[in-house]
């Protein structure tokens, strides 16, 4: 009983004096407002609840979505901007001993080439001219 | 008791468990109108996703401090700052026998209550409302506040020792340092 934390638990004059704030009943526009958003909430659209929806995620968690994706896009834009030519080879001719020669293909301009691989290459003993008429044309 | 309400089994519900909700946020806020908020948004949070309670967890009335409480520290924290005990209100407690004075006395002193409840942190305000008001045991206080026993009851004894500090008066305090002292 020399614990002050019990001496108020047993004590009839602490809890009578703590009584004395008693707390006024809700008024009826609290069970009005609640039938009317229950019925609303019951007929609410999916798709309302879903822009109704939040989501609670923890700041660290957030900051570091954001960042990743941050560091994604940025990332993106780099490799755009700065890496617009692919390397591609084109395989050699169906002709055994042609020249390999690798192009870089650009997306906004002309393929370059920067690499031929000429081992092996021979010349033709015989060159054929063909001329192929293009379409349209009389000649 | 099962998590899916029908219309019927919610409004039984509601009036089985409304005042304790309001009752706490009312001792919380300190006022009809944010007490009301709360209460409206409690339910309509369980009629929303009855999934959110769990029987094997907690009691229905234990969920429901628990959210209740939650609301109010939103609102706390929405607002930045404790929330005026705008009405500081109370009721005086009947059976003053109709002497004014005696009214009068009783309406001060049911204001001085509500008025130094109000003025204790809020950590320490809800287990003071949940003990000694809602009558929890500490265990049942402990998950509402997500907290463990011993740190309730350490809030508990520092709560009381505030209302003890502000319901005395000056020289009756002084008395009962006098007392203990001898």
């Amino acid at each position: 009983m020399n614990d002050p934390m019990e001496r108020l638990d047993n004590d009839p004059e602490w809890k009578a004096l703590l009584r004395r704030w008693q707390v006024p009943p809700p008024t009826a526009s609290l069970e009005r407002r609640l039938e009317a958003s229950l019925r609303l909430g019951a007929h609410e659209p999916w798709w309302k609840r879903l822009l109704a929806a939040r989501l609670s995620v923890p700041v660290p968690v957030a900051a570091l979505v954001l960042l990743l994706l941050l560091a994604v896009s940025l990332l993106k834009v780099r490799i755009t901007h700065s890496e617009p030519l692919q390397p591609a080879s084109i395989p050699s001719a169906n002709t055994p001993g042609a020249p390999v020669v690798s192009v870089w293909n650009s997306r906004q301009g002309p393929a370059y080439v920067t690499h031929a691989d000429w081992s092996g290459f021979r010349p033709p003993d015989r060159i054929e001219a063909r001329i192929i008429k293009q379409k349209g044309t009389t000649q | 008791m099962s998590p899916e309400f029908g219309t019927e089994a919610f409004a039984a519900l509601y009036r089985e468990h409304r005042d304790h909700v309001f009752r706490y946020a009312y001792r919380m806020f300190g006022s009809v109108e944010p007490a009301e908020d709360a209460t409206h948004d409690c339910f309509l949070s369980l009629w929303k996703r009855p999934g959110r309670y769990d029987p094997a967890r907690a009691s229905l009335r234990v969920y429901f401090y628990a959210a209740v409480r939650n609301l109010v520290r939103k609102r706390f924290r929405d607002l930045g700052r404790e929330v005026a005990a705008e009405e500081v209100p109370a009721q005086a407690v009947n059976g003053n026998d109709g002497d004014p004075l005696r009214g009068l006395l009783d309406q001060e002193l049911a204001e001085a209550v509500g008025r130094a409840v109000l003025a204790l942190p809020p950590l320490q305000r809800e287990v003071v409302v949940l003990f000694e008001y809602e009558e929890l045991s500490l265990a049942e206080i402990a998950s509402i506040v997500e907290a463990d026993v011993g740190t309730v009851k350490a809030r508990l004894h520092r709560a009381r020792q505030g209302l003890r500090r502000m319901l005395t008066p000056p020289a009756s305090r002084e008395e009962m340092e006098e007392n203990r002292s001898e």
